[in-house]
């Protein structure tokens, strides 16, 4: 075995590849599919128009200095001026029962300052001026000034939001994170996989089989090929990451311009575009800094897993007609997480999310799934990378055997008795 | 230079190659002559490290072949091929460098194989964009880029034109000066004879004759008469029926005698009659007949 071979193999295998058109139309095109995917939910949310109250009943409003009179405040509007009032309804912001919550403290007397606690940015602009004829009136009272000389006198109250974090929030970053993984990681490993079945059918069609064999041994061929392939993998992988954060931030830029004077003056449609833009951000995020070794680290665990099985349908077959059926049984178990992505994300921790995160040709799929959108046990993580290097092991070593016999056969395994000459051929 | 000693292989149920033994030697060719099926390939395939033997070995300079060793073969398969897509420069660097080359000598080498050939122009074109012929010398290109000591070849003349085959016989013969040795298997019998210094005889997997071509030729005698005349011995041969036809053109016959009586004198005499002759020898036989007998008596045999 000459690990140099290989390694010229793989780097040859690589440039190759990477010098392509098609390659980097495919990695600038590739990611449109997931934008378009959410550009489609933001029209929807268009469409179907804005989710921000329209009525008081999803606004409270804490006095801390316990001085406005509830008669002069909107109708329904919630009011209080107890604490415990004001930690129950921070819980109710969590939770998405309540949008917001205006607090009233010293500083709005003092300086005009009124502080808006919601999950979000950009309180509506009608309420908002609603809330402040109310607001002003009822402070002109407390401190035996007309309203209308409270008015002059303040110009208008000094709003500032301050943003909380729901629980729901923080799990639906976690399951759009999920999602894009095991999107991401299935057209990885079935694109690079096929790759390798496909590049082994060139060599057969080219008949160029015979000489590369002639020149290096079938096992540093296939560890060169698929060395050389994966790397073109992980190097998409590297540019889509780039891309993404690139993508990231230039979303994120006229947000952090906007928000601070945005509240008044946004359209309503506005404030779920700023949502909608601080999910996909918030996605990334995680995607980036907290998921991109995991998401490494199961494709390439899952590549040569999967690298292994591809092969030897390519040294089975002789062209791709004979590939394609094997091929569809192969993608199966990647494409069946994806399937039940549904059912699994509604309950991410059955028996069923367990047994496809343990069976080793879905567990690179299922573990960076489960690590994101649920709690996933160490046993469960050790015994799913326990099961794909055993089993991976077990395929290279098989696949390594086949190749050397199916480079030379200008026929596949095309009957039973066929599969038993091959057989009889690896012993 | 090259040594292969009681290699078996089988397939399954088939035996391939049978107690094969022969011997390469430097600024020589060998020249494998067999029928289709007769093991050539597998032979060639297990002497380039390609197919392991079933039992036997194979020797380079006294040592078992080893992997070190793969560097001084080049081998011309039989199935040609190379990446269609790919420019004929990029995969003859990359052959150069699986072949042990570095990057200089891999390029210095394509580049003067290339201009050896007269093909240096087709450099950055496709592969696809090549005529068979062209394809055909790349492949050499391929076999011969690392400056190997041994070549393999496997019916090197195949789909070639008479013009690239003639081509090809003077780059044997050059190599061959330079002192590599050759191996050039092929089932067109007149190659040997062409090319050729030793031959070995395959059949069924089996050698069934290999030495010299010339000492060979000389073994059988010369028992072949060559006559060219113009105008009809058809008569004349009717009138010998313990003359065998070996081979018949236009105006030229080669005759084997199984039997002294009728003599060839009396063919002679007779002939004279009939037609114009400008040519009455005796030769040696052609590769072909000795082959023919060859394979006749062992078949007889078994």
């Amino acid at each position: 075995m000459n690990w140099r071979t290989s390694l010229l193999i793989a780097a040859w295998e690589f440039r190759r590849r990477i010098l392509r058109r098609g390659f980097w139309l495919a990695t600038l095109l590739l990611p449109l599919l997931p934008v378009s995917f959410f550009g489609l939910v933001l029209l929807l949310f268009l469409i179907s128009g804005s989710g921000t109250p329209r009525s008081w009943k999803d606004v409270a409003l804490y006095d801390a200095t316990a001085s406005l009179s509830p008669s002069w405040l909107p109708a329904g509007i919630r009011f209080s001026t107890d604490s415990s009032d004001w930690h129950r309804w921070q819980e109710e912001l969590r939770q998405e029962r309540l949008q917001w919550v205006v607090a009233v403290t010293e500083s709005t007397f003092q300086h005009g300052k009124l502080t808006v606690y919601g999950l979000r940015k950009g309180f509506p602009r009608e309420l908002r001026q609603e809330l402040e004829q109310h607001l002003l009136r009822s402070i002109a009272l407390s401190r035996k000034v007309d309203s209308l000389t409270a008015s002059l006198l303040t110009q208008g109250l000094r709003w500032e939001t301050e943003l909380l974090e729901s629980s729901k929030q923080a799990l639906g970053v976690g399951i759009g994170a999920a999602t894009l993984v095991v999107i991401l990681l299935v057209i990885l490993l079935v694109t690079y996989g096929s790759t390798i079945t496909e590049s082994i059918l060139e060599e057969k069609e080219d008949r160029i089989a015979e000489l590369l064999v002639g020149a290096a041994r079938p096992i540093e061929l296939l560890l060169g090929k698929v060395g050389g392939i994966g790397a073109v993998g992980t190097f998409q992988l590297l540019c889509w990451v780039v891309l993404f954060g690139a993508l990231s931030l230039l979303l994120s830029t006229p947000i952090a311009i906007e928000a601070p004077r945005g509240t008044a003056s946004s359209p309503p449609a506005a404030s779920e575009l700023a949502d909608i833009v601080r999910f996909t951000e918030a996605t990334t995020t995680v995607l980036l800094r907290k998921a991109f070794w995991l998401v490494v680290l199961c494709f390439g665990m899952g590549y040569v897993l999967y690298a292994g099985l591809f092969a030897i349908v390519g040294a089975a077959t002789v062209n791709r007609t004979q590939a394609a059926t094997p091929q569809v049984f192969l993608v199966t178990p990647l494409v069946a997480p994806a399937a039940l992505l549904g059912f699994l994300v509604e309950f991410p921790e059955s028996t069923l999310s367990r047994v496809l995160t343990l069976f080793p040709l879905t567990s690179p799929v299922m573990l960076p799934f489960r690590a994101f959108a649920g709690e996933l046990p160490w046993w469960e993580a050790a015994g799913a990378v326990v099961g794909m290097l055993v089993l991976a092991g077990g395929i290279f070593w098989f696949a390594g055997k086949l190749y050397r016999i199916g480079m030379l056969h200008l026929s596949g395994v095309t009957s039973w008795r066929a599969l038993l000459l091959w057989l009889r051929q690896l012993g | 230079m090259l040594e292969a000693r009681q290699l078996w292989k089988r397939y399954g149920s088939t035996v391939a190659l049978q107690d094969c033994t022969l011997t390469l030697r430097p600024g020589r060719i060998l020249g494998l002559l067999g029928p289709n099926g007769a093991g050539k390939t597998t032979l060639l395939r297990i002497l380039s490290g390609i197919l392991p033997p079933d039992s036997g070995a194979v020797l380079f300079e006294g040592e078992p072949l080893q992997r070190k060793h793969l560097q001084q073969l080049g081998y011309l398969p039989e199935e040609r091929g190379l990446y269609r897509r790919l420019r004929v420069g990029e995969q003859l660097l990359y052959l150069a460098r699986l072949r042990g080359l570095d990057a200089v000598q891999a390029r210095q080498a394509v580049f003067g194989w290339l201009e050896r050939l007269g093909a240096q122009e087709w450099y950055r074109r496709r592969v696809e964009e090549l005529s068979k012929g062209m394809q055909q010398k790349v492949q050499l290109v391929a076999a011969l880029v690392h400056h190997p000591r041994v070549l393999l070849l496997d019916e090197p003349t195949s789909g070639l034109d008479p013009i690239n085959a003639s081509e090809l016989g003077e780059l044997l013969r050059e190599l061959r000066s330079e002192g590599r040795a050759i191996v050039l298997s092929t089932h067109r019998m007149e190659q040997v004879e062409e090319f050729c210094d030793d031959v070995v005889l395959l059949h069924r997997g089996r050698v069934l004759l290999q030495g010299e071509v010339r000492e060979i030729k000389r073994r059988w005698g010369r028992d072949t008469l060559t006559v060219e005349f113009s105008g009809d011995l058809t008569a004349v041969l009717s009138s010998f029926p313990n003359v065998r036809i070996l081979s018949q053109t236009s105006g030229r016959l080669e005759l084997r005698w199984s039997t002294p009586d009728p003599s060839p004198q009396a063919f002679l005499r007779l002939a004279l009659e009939h037609a114009e002759l400008h040519a009455f020898r005796w030769s040696e036989p052609s590769m072909r007949e000795i082959f023919l007998d060859v394979v006749t008596a062992h078949e007889a045999a078994q």
